[in-house]
């Protein structure tokens, strides 16, 4: 009879391997992002956006999801965001990006918007 | 009808009632045996293995500390949440980031701690020191982490924030972890079994979370992978790894502070740990749902979510079983409340809460609302958070009268505003869903109608730290004068 540490690590390596086998195998099978994007997401985590802002849903929860930003509000809409952002508080202004970081981000944005992601986040009723 | 017994009939009778006799004796000596020994006294610990206890107190002195300060410290972001117009010191996303590393780390230290502070093993005095410089990294790491986000310098998505060699440094610390505990069940196959079954979860999951950390070091990759990676850390620690780690570690501390035998409680611990993985490896699909991934694997997510609740009835379980005979000792022992504490937060805000926002059509409608917020609070401070404190509480116990009234105060108070905050947000999640997603409102005029959650929300916070700092103080301050008086615990 196997011994209980034994058990124990065939209880839990067998789903550990297939589970790393077929994450590694479908993060294999992603085509690359842009490199524009990519640094455009290097911009998006380096400033913090993801602390009040979501991704997929993922991220911080006060500033609202920016996934399909670029097509509800607009690629000027947001460039006009960027160039006057609005005050946060009485002596802030929300953070802003300028030049290549700004540029990037868009791409960024734009590659996001784009994504696959089995109609996430779902439209309210009456919209399309 | 009277029944008359023979002498022969008497003797029929007597002797199964002899045998149970004899088969109930046999089990108390079994019980009183070397296998079912107690902890060895202090005094017949090698000065090496005293030294690491210490050590391993430090760290939870370390873990405690962290705690009261993030007690206090969150006000000032649920205040910005209720409040954002009035203006703050810090940014709203740097003291978000320095929040979601003290939730990672402080639990980390304390288990560590706790661990280091149940070793029976005679270490020897190069062990002792590869712990202190652990203890040295450990604070310069954080510190350095803290110093970082203050800054301005982000290195990585949430929970992630550290820039990446302070994730090396967390890296080398749970290396150095491993490596200890490692030692310790080569030492405990030989001499003693409790030993080596608690050295081994724990290694289990010390090497798994540092595998983990790996791919998650730079976020390199699209964004699916960055995030897919994420949750490596996110979830597979959180119910997963760092789960292993907790469930031996409380074990092992309960076992000392309630005297439960060790024979009762390995069982269920091989049974937990390995329910909790088996069904958390694969229950991290629930936060793959809208990746673009296929949609089989909302199925796969759903299954394995309900299946995570298993493990959390046996904990449930088995929280019963240690009690039993045990409650009156239990209700006055602040590690053994911080440990119920734990595992009722389990079964609410992990367990019941956790899978019905994984369920696909729920999760739809609630994925990136104040939802999650809520049951993170539950699941990271209410499982992970209280555990950890329980096993410190009972290492950093002393001899010296404590202020046990304060704290018992302490951890109902930290219950109660626990559950206020947790479902004042899920409230609010739940509100935002509904305003967002199928009212379609702008999200600025959902968040203005939030403000009344976000405002008791508040309240909660500010309960939370009438009850996080007193505690933080009724656990640190025996302990630092019995320190001062040059004895170590």
């Amino acid at each position: 009879m196997m011994s209980r540490p034994r058990l124990f690590l065939l209880a839990v390596s067998l789903p550990l391997i297939v589970f790393f086998g077929l994450l590694f195998f479908s993060v294999g099978r992603l085509e690359p992002m842009p490199p524009s994007a990519e640094a455009g997401q290097r911009v998006w985590l380096r400033k913090g956006c993801m602390e009040c802002h979501t991704v997929m849903g993922d991220g911080g929860y006060n500033g609202g999801d920016l996934t399909k930003s670029l097509s509800t509000r607009g690629r000027d809409w947001l460039l006009a965001f960027f160039a006057a952002p609005p005050p946060l508080t009485k002596n802030r202004l929300h953070p802003t990006v300028s030049g290549a970081n700004l540029t990037d981000l868009m791409s960024f944005f734009e590659y996001v918007d784009q994504l696959p992601i089995q109609g996430w986040p779902p439209l309210p009723a009456g919209k399309k | 009808m009277k029944i008359r017994l023979g002498k022969l009939g008497r003797l029929l009778l007597a002797a199964p009632l002899a045998a149970a006799a004899s088969v109930a004796r046999a089990r108390r000596a079994r019980e009183s045996a070397c296998e079912c020994d107690p902890a060895p006294r202090p005094s017949r610990l090698s000065p090496e293995t005293r030294r690491l206890h210490f050590c391993g107190q430090l760290f939870c002195a370390l873990a405690v500390s962290l705690f009261g300060v993030q007690s206090v410290v969150a006000n000032a972001g649920s205040f910005e949440l209720a409040w954002p117009a009035v203006p703050l010191p810090i940014a709203a996303e740097v003291g978000r980031a320095v929040h979601l590393n003290l939730a990672i780390n402080w639990p980390i230290y304390g288990l560590i701690g706790a661990s280091y502070s149940l070793t029976r093993m005679p270490v020897t005095a190069r062990i002792v020191k590869v712990a202190f410089a652990q203890l040295f990294l450990a604070v310069v790491n954080f510190a350095g982490i803290v110093a970082s986000l203050l800054l301005g310098r982000f290195g990585g998505g949430e929970y992630l924030e550290a820039p990446w060699p302070f994730k090396v440094g967390l890296l080398a610390i749970l290396l150095i972890w491993f490596g200890v505990t490692a030692k310790c069940y080569k030492w405990g196959k030989r001499h003693d079994r409790q030993s080596a079954v608690t050295a081994f979860v724990v290694a289990a999951g010390v090497l798994l979370s540092a595998l983990l950390l790996v791919p998650n070091i730079l976020p390199v990759g699209p964004v699916q992978a960055v995030e897919g990676f994420r949750y490596l850390v996110v979830h597979l620690w959180e119910e997963g790894s760092m789960e292993l780690v907790a469930a031996a570690v409380i074990a092992a501390t309960l076992a000392r502070v309630l005297d439960v035998p060790w024979h009762w409680i390995e069982p269920w611990l091989w049974v937990e740990s390995a329910l909790f993985f088996l069904s958390g490896t694969f229950g991290i699909a629930h936060h793959y749902y809208w990746f673009g991934t296929i949609p089989a694997l909302r199925l796969v997510g759903a299954v394995f979510s309900l299946l995570q609740l298993l493990p959390i009835g046996v904990v449930a379980f088995e929280s019963m079983l240690y009690s039993k005979g045990r409650v009156k000792a239990a209700l006055s022992t602040p590690a053994v409340l911080l440990v119920w504490s734990s595992v009722f937060w389990n079964v609410v805000g992990a367990g019941t809460l956790g899978f019905i926002m994984s369920i696909p059509a729920i999760n739809r409608y609630i994925h990136g609302s104040f939802m999650t917020s809520g049951h993170a609070h539950m699941a990271l401070f209410g499982v992970l958070g209280m555990g950890t404190l329980g096993a410190c509480a009972a290492a950093l116990e002393t001899p010296l009268p404590d202020w046990s009234r304060l704290r018992l105060a302490a951890i109902a108070i930290l219950n109660l505003s626990l559950g206020i905050m947790g479902f004042s947000l899920v409230g609010a999640g739940i509100a935002e869903a509904y305003l967002l997603r199928v009212a379609g409102m702008d999200f600025g005029g959902v968040i203005s109608l939030l403000h009344q959650y976000f405002t008791v929300r508040f309240i909660g916070g500010l309960m939370f730290m009438t009850g996080g700092v007193p505690l933080a103080f009724s656990l640190l301050h025996p302990y630092w004068k019995y320190i001062r008086r040059g004895e170590k615990a």
